[in-house]
C-alpha cells in the first residue's frame, strides 16, 4: 500500500486516538472490516468522502467501508480573501480516528481484511470527477435557457450512465455526482441498476431515488434511510423499488430489462413533472457486465434518454461504445474517466460484499446503532398467500418462441385484460415469475421476500409484470407440518394480502 | 393519487381556448369558478397550468384570467394564489415581450389598488412589494440596455448584411481548418453548415438593425471558441453553393415569417442536422400547437415575430440579462457566471475539457468554491452548508430549529450516537410508480410545512400503523420468568401456555433494535406510544401553511 513519496502508514490500535493531518488535494483512504468500527472526527479543514462532507466535531462511526476522505483547497472556503504565498498555507484537514472492535458481531471475526489507511496524493481521478462534475452542472443550465427560449417542452437536465469494470468505483462516482449535484441546487434522480448493491432497499432490486438531501455516510451502504413512521436523525429519502430478485443480470436478462423499462417511465414521468428534479437529470449506476451486453445497454439508453455517458478508465469500451452508438452521437456525449483510487482489494471483495448484504437486510428491519428500528415477528398461514420465485432463464428458450422484446397488450387497460392475460401465459409471461404451487421449507425459509404492490385478489401475472416493491418481509422458520411459516415485518401488524415474490437474496438473524 | 374532477377536467379544456384576449371567454370561465369554489385548488392548478405552458404570447391572457377570477371572486381563490403570486408573475415577466410587460405593469397597477367585497387586499402587501421591488430592478436594468445599445451603435461599424456576410466568410476558412485538424468533432461541422445557413439566408433577406445585431453576437461567441483574429485576409474558398438551406420563405405567412416544414426524421440527414442545429442556437423556434395532432410549426427567431425574451434578444443577450431578471438566488448568479466561463470549451469538446481543466488553479477556484464557501458556511452540527443571503439565512433557522426539535424529542442530551430507544418507530412500505411520479421531495426535507413528513405513504406507514391485537402476542422467556416491560416499567411475570407449549409473557411483544430476546414491552404500552407519535407531531412549530376552508 506504499505510494512512493508519501505513504505514511498507521499502526493502528484499538482504543488509541491517532491525528493525521491531510493535506489539501489529497484523500485520507481507508478500509474498515465488519468486525471493526472506526470512529472518524474531523477537528479542523474541510473533508468530504465521496461528495459529502463530513461536519466539524461529529464522531462519525463507520464499519464494513471502503471510504476515502478527500480534502478540496483552501481557499474554497473564503474565496474573497487574497492568498499570500507563506509556506504554511497548506492547512488541510486534521482528522481524529480511534479503531475499536465491533463487540455486536463475533462472526465476522473470521473475516481476514485488516484495518487499512493511509494519505494519497493521487487525486487525478477526484479532479477529472469534479471537472465532469462542472460539466454537467452546465448541461443544467443551459437546459434551463432552453426554458427561457420558450420552448414548448421544458428541457431535462443531463441523464448520466455510468459504466466500467467492478472494483473501480462506479458506484463512488455515482455518489459523488449526485451529491455534489444537490450541493448545487439540484436534486438529480440517482437510479441504481446493480442489483448487488441496495440503494435505500435490498440487493436484488433496482431502485430510483431523488437526492433532496446529504447522504448517510453512518449507514450501511453510505446512503441512508428511507422513510420511517417518525423523525430520524438524517432526512430520509423516497425511493421507488423494483423486484429483480437476482444478483446477475445473466440470470435473467429478459425480467431485468422489463424492470429497467418500468422504472424508466416512471423516473422521466417524475422528471417531467416534477421541477425540483427536472434539471437536476438522472444518474444511472449500472452493475459491470453491462459494458458486454451492447445491446441491453442499447435499450437502457433509450429507455432513460442516456445524453451522458461515463466510461470508468477502458479505452476499449470507450471505442465501442463510441462504434455502437455513431448513430447517435450527436444527441450522446461518451467521455472517459479515470478510474477512483481507492483501494482495491479483490480476494477480499465477495466476501466483503455478503457481509454487506446481510448488513443491508439487517439494517432495513432494525435499523442501526443511531436509528433503532421496531420490526414484527409474526406468524402467517402459508396457504393464504401466493408465492412467486424468480426465474432463472432457460438457455434454449429462444427455440421455443420468436424472441420479441416486448408483450401484447401491455398498454392494455388492466379491465377487460382477461383474453390478453391467457394470450400471455400462453407466450412470455413465463419468462420472469412462475409461481410456487405448494411452498414449502426449501423454498421459502431464510428468503428475503419482496412484497408487491398488488392485492391477492383477482391478481393477474400482467398486473404482477408492472408492481412496484411494497417493501419486504423475511422468513426465519417454515413448519410444513402445520402450514405456517415465522415471518419478520418492518412494522407490527398483519401482512397485508398481496403478492409475493421469493427473492435469492437469504438471511439469518 | 389525485384524480382530477370532471368540472376540473372540463375547465382545463376551455383554457386552451384563451389564445387571444376574449372578454366573453374570461367572463365565462370566471363563473365557472365562483360557482365552484370547493373546487378552487383544481381550477387554480389548471389555470397556473395554462399559464406555464402557454406560448409567451398567449401567456397574458390567461394572467388575465387568473387576475379576474382573484378580483371578481376573491376568496378562495386570492388566498390560494397568493404565495405563488410572485413567483408566477415574475416568471411570466420574464418570458414574454415588451408589448405584454406593459401590459403587465398595468396589472400590477390595479393589483395594488383593487380591495375586495370585504375591504381586504387582493393579495398581501409582502408580496406586492416584492413585484414592485423586482419591477423597480428591471426599469432599472433596462434603462442601463438602452444606454448600452447606444454606445454600441456609435462604436461600431454600421451593420449589413454585407458586413455580415464579410464575416462569415472570414470564419467559415477558420473552421474548416480546425476542422481539417480534429475530424472527429461533431460540432465543428454543426457549426460550419450554420454559417453557411446563415450565410444564405443573409444574402437572400433583407433584416432590421437588431436581427443582425443578434447575428453578430453569434459570430462572435464562434470568432471567440476558435481565437480568429479579428481582420484576417479572407482565404480564397467559394463557400456559395455549398449548401443549400432548408428554409424558403412561404410568401402567404411573410407578415409573421413563419415557415413551414417537414417534420424531423431521420436524424443522419445533413439537412436536417442543421435545421435541428439552428435551433439547438437558437434561431429557430419549434412551436407545438396545443391541439393534439397539429403538426410543428416553426418560426424564425430573429425576424420580427419572435419568441424570445424580447425584441433584440439572442441567446446571448438572454444570457446577459438572466442574473438579473428571473428570480434567482445570490448563489445562482455567481453558479451562473462561473459556468458561462467554461460552457464553450465544454461544448466544443468534453472529453478535452476533462483532461485539461484544473479546478484547483486559482482562476478556476470561484467555481470550485460554489461547492463550499459560495454555499455559506456549514452547519455546526451536521456539515449542511446555508448560504448568508436572506433565503439562506431562513433555510437556515427552519434547519436548526429542527436540530433542536430532533434533540428534544429524541431525548438525547447531545448524544446523538447512542442507539435510542425512547422512540419506537419501523420502516414505512414504499410507494407505488403513480405515488413515486406524484411524490416531492421537499416532503422529506427539515423546511417541509408538510408536518406529516415523509408519511405519505398511503400504503402503510404510520398513518394506517395497524394495532397490535393482543390477544396472540406473546414472547417465549429467555432465562429468567419474571421480567419488566421497557415502557411503563411495570413488573412482568411469565405464565405456562399450552397451545405454545412454553413460557411465555403473554400480551407483550419484544423489542428489536436490540438483540436483546428479554427486551420487551407491552402491547397495550406499544400501541399507546404509537398512537401518542402519531398525533405528537401536532405541537410541531411548524404549521401546516395551508389551512381547509
Ligand atoms: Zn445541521
Ligand atoms: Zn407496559
Amino acid at each position: 500500500m506504499s505510494l512512493p513519496g508519501f505513504s505514511k502508514e498507521h499502526e493502528a490500535k484499538y482504543g488509541v486516538t491517532n491525528t493525521i493531518t491531510i493535506p489539501p488535494m489529497s484523500e485520507w483512504r481507508f478500509e474498515v472490516p465488519h468486525k471493526n468500527i472506526v470512529k472518524v472526527k474531523v477537528t479542523k479543514g474541510i473533508g468530504e468522502i465521496f461528495g459529502t462532507e463530513l461536519a466539524i466535531g461529529y464522531e462519525y462511526q463507520f464499519l464494513g467501508v471502503k471510504y476515502g476522505l478527500f480534502v478540496p483547497p483552501q481557499q474554497v472556503e473564503n474565496l474573497e480573501e487574497v492568498v499570500t504565498a507563506d509556506g504554511d498555507e497548506i492547512e488541510g484537514c486534521t482528522v481524529e480516528f480511534t479503531l475499536i472492535e465491533n463487540t455486536d458481531h463475533s462472526s465476522y471475526s473470521s473475516e481476514s481484511i485488516q484495518f487499512i489507511e493511509y494519505i494519497s496524493d493521487d487525486t487525478e481521478s477526484m479532479k477529472q470527477y469534479l471537472s465532469l462534475h462542472f460539466m454537467l452542472e452546465s448541461l443544467r443550465e443551459q437546459a434551463k435557457f432552453q426554458l427561457m427560449l420558450n420552448r414548448v417542452q421544458p428541457q431535462l437536465g443531463p441523464r448520466v450512465l455510468i459504466l466500467g469494470n467492478d472494483n473501480l468505483g462506479k458506484t463512488t462516482l455515482a455518489k459523488i455526482l449526485s451529491g455534489y449535484a444537490w450541493k448545487g441546487g439540484n436534486v438529480p434522480i440517482l437510479v441504481n441498476l446493480d442489483p448487488q448493491e441496495g440503494v435505500f432497499s435490498m440487493p436484488t432490486s433496482l431502485t430510483a431515488v431523488g437526492v433532496s438531501d446529504r447522504f448517510d455516510l453512518e449507514s450501511c451502504g453510505g446512503y441512508g434511510t428511507t422513510t420511517t413512521s417518525n423523525v430520524t436523525l438524517h432526512n430520509p429519502k423516497q425511493p421507488l423499488v423494483k423486484n429483480f430478485g437476482f444478483f446477475l443480470v445473466d440470470e435473467n436478462p429478459d425480467l431485468y430489462k422489463l424492470q429497467t423499462e418500468k422504472l424508466s417511465l416512471a423516473v422521466l414521468s417524475r422528471l417531467k413533472e416534477d421541477e425540483e428534479c427536472r434539471y437536476g437529470g438522472i444518474i444511472v449506476d449500472t452493475p459491470s457486465s453491462l459494458k458486454k451486453n451492447l445491446d441491453l445497454l442499447d435499450t437502457i439508453v433509450s429507455d432513460f434518454e442516456i445524453n451522458v455517458i461515463v466510461v470508468l478508465d477502458n479505452e476499449r469500451v470507450l471505442v465501442d461504445l463510441k462504434r455502437k452508438f455513431q448513430h447517435k452521437l450527436r444527441a450522446l456525449t461518451i467521455v472517459k474517466v479515470p478510474k477512483s483510487g481507492g483501494i482495491l482489494d479483490a480476494d477480499s471483495d465477495g466476501r466483503s460484499k455478503r457481509l454487506q448484504q446481510q448488513q443491508m437486510v439487517r439494517e432495513y428491519f432494525n435499523g442501526n446503532f443511531k436509528l433503532s428500528l421496531s420490526p414484527f415477528k409474526t406468524e402467517i398461514v402459508i396457504n393464504d398467500y401466493v408465492f412467486f420465485k424468480v426465474l432463472e432463464k432457460v438457455e434454449d428458450f429462444n427455440q421455443f418462441l420468436p424472441s420479441t422484446d416486448s408483450f401484447a397488450g401491455d398498454d392494455d387497460d388492466e379491465a377487460g385484460g382477461d383474453k390478453a392475460d391467457d394470450k400471455l401465459k400462453d407466450s412470455h409471461e413465463d419468462k420472469y415469475y412462475s409461481l410456487i404451487e405448494l411452498p414449502t421449507e426449501s423454498d421459502l425459509e431464510n428468503c428475503v421476500v419482496a412484497v408487491t404492490h398488488l392485492p391477492l385478489a383477482g391478481y393477474t401475472i400482467k398486473a404482477l409484470l408492472k408492481a412496484s416493491v411494497l417493501g419486504y418481509i423475511h422468513i426465519s422458520k417454515v413448519d410444513d407440518d402445520k402450514g405456517r411459516a415465522k415471518v419478520l415485518l418492518p412494522f407490527p401488524g398483519n401482512l397485508q394480502k398481496n403478492v409475493l415474490i421469493v427473492t435469492k437474496l437469504s438471511y439469518t438473524e | 393519487m389525485v384524480t382530477t374532477s370532471t368540472i376540473v377536467e372540463d375547465y382545463s379544456q376551455s383554457l386552451s381556448d384563451l389564445t387571444f384576449n376574449s372578454r366573453p371567454i374570461i367572463e365565462n370561465l370566471t363563473n365557472i369558478a365562483q360557482e365552484n369554489k370547493d373546487e378552487a385548488e383544481g381550477i387554480l392548478e389548471a389555470v397556473k397550468g395554462r399559464i406555464k405552458k402557454a406560448i409567451p404570447q398567449h401567456k397574458l391572457f390567461a394572467l388575465y384570467l387568473l387576475d379576474s377570477i382573484c378580483k371578481y371572486v376573491g376568496n378562495p381563490y386570492n388566498i390560494l394564489i397568493e404565495d405563488e403570486i410572485f413567483k408566477l408573475y415574475t416568471e411570466v415577466f420574464t418570458l414574454v415581450d415588451d408589448f405584454s410587460r406593459n401590459k403587465m405593469m398595468n396589472l400590477f397597477e390595479t393589483w395594488k389598488q383593487t380591495k375586495l367585497k370585504n375591504g381586504s387586499n387582493l393579495f398581501s402587501s409582502l408580496e406586492m412589494d416584492k413585484i414592485a421591488k423586482f419591477l423597480a430592478n428591471y426599469k432599472k436594468a433596462s434603462a442601463l440596455r438602452t444606454q448600452d445599445s447606444k454606445v454600441k451603435d456609435i462604436d461600431s461599424q454600421p451593420l449589413s448584411n454585407q458586413a455580415l456576410i464579410k464575416q462569415i466568410d472570414v470564419l467559415i476558412p477558420i473552421l474548416r481548418r480546425k476542422r481539417k485538424e480534429s475530424p472527429d468533432e461533431v460540432r465543428l461541422s454543426e457549426k460550419l453548415n450554420a454559417l453557411d445557413a446563415l450565410r444564405a439566408i443573409l444574402s437572400s433577406q433583407k433584416l432590421q438593425g437588431n436581427e443582425l445585431q443578434a447575428i453578430q453576437a453569434q459570430l462572435r461567441t464562434i470568432k471567440q471558441q476558435y481565437n480568429a483574429s479579428p481582420s484576417p485576409t479572407p482565404a480564397v474558398i467559394n463557400v456559395t453553393g455549398s449548401s443549400t438551406p432548408v428554409l424558403s420563405n412561404n410568401n402567404d405567412n411573410n407578415n409573421n415569417n413563419i415557415q413551414r416544414l417537414s417534420p424531423i426524421s431521420d436524424v443522419m440527414d445533413p439537412a436536417n442536422e442543421l435545421f435541428n442545429n439552428l435551433i439547438n442556437v437558437g434561431l429557430i423556434f419549434a412551436d407545438k400547437p396545443l391541439k393534439t395532432g397539429s403538426e410543428l410549426v416553426y418560426k424564425l427567431v430573429f425576424p420580427r415575430n419572435k419568441y424570445t425574451v424580447t425584441n433584440d434578444m439572442s441567446y446571448q443577450l438572454i444570457a446577459q440579462q438572466y442574473p438579473q431578471l428571473s428570480n434567482t438566488t445570490l448563489y445562482e448568479q455567481k453558479k451562473f457566471t462561473e459556468l458561462a466561463k467554461i460552457q464553450s470549451s465544454i461544448n466544443d469538446n468534453p472529453q478535452n475539457f476533462l483532461k485539461t481543466y484544473n479546478p484547483y488553479s486559482g482562476k478556476n477556484i470561484k467555481l470550485l468554491g460554489l461547492l463550499y464557501g459560495a454555499k455559506g458556511a456549514p452547519c455546526a452540527l451536521c456539515g449542511k452548508r446555508f448560504s448568508s443571503d436572506p433565503e439562506g439565512k431562513r433555510l437556515q433557522t427552519l434547519h436548526l430549529d429542527w436540530h433542536f426539535r430532533l434533540n428534544k424529542k429524541l431525548g438525547s442530551s447531545g448524544n446523538t450516537s447512542g442507539a435510542n430507544n425512547s422512540v419506537i418507530q419501523s420502516r414505512n412500505w414504499y410507494l407505488n410508480d403513480y405515488e413515486w411520479v406524484d411524490f416531492r421531495d421537499s416532503e422529506l426535507l427539515e423546511t417541509s410545512t408538510d408536518t406529516n413528513k415523509g408519511t405519505t405513504n398511503k400504503s402503510g406507514g404510520e398513518a394506517e400503523l395497524p394495532a397490535v391485537p393482543e390477544k396472540i402476542s406473546y414472547v417465549v422467556v429467555v432465562g429468567d420468568l419474571s421480567n419488566n416491560c421497557s415502557i411503563c416499567r411495570e413488573h412482568v411475570n411469565a405464565t405456562f401456555n399450552d397451545s405454545v407449549g412454553d413460557w411465555c409473557w403473554m400480551n407483550c411483544i419484544q423489542v428489536p433494535g436490540s438483540d436483546n430476546p428479554r427486551k420487551i414491552v407491552h402491547v397495550s404500552c406499544f400501541n399507546e406510544a404509537n398512537s401518542k407519535k402519531r398525533s405528537g407531531d401536532q405541537d410541531s412549530p411548524i404549521k401546516s401553511k395551508r389551512g381547509k376552508y
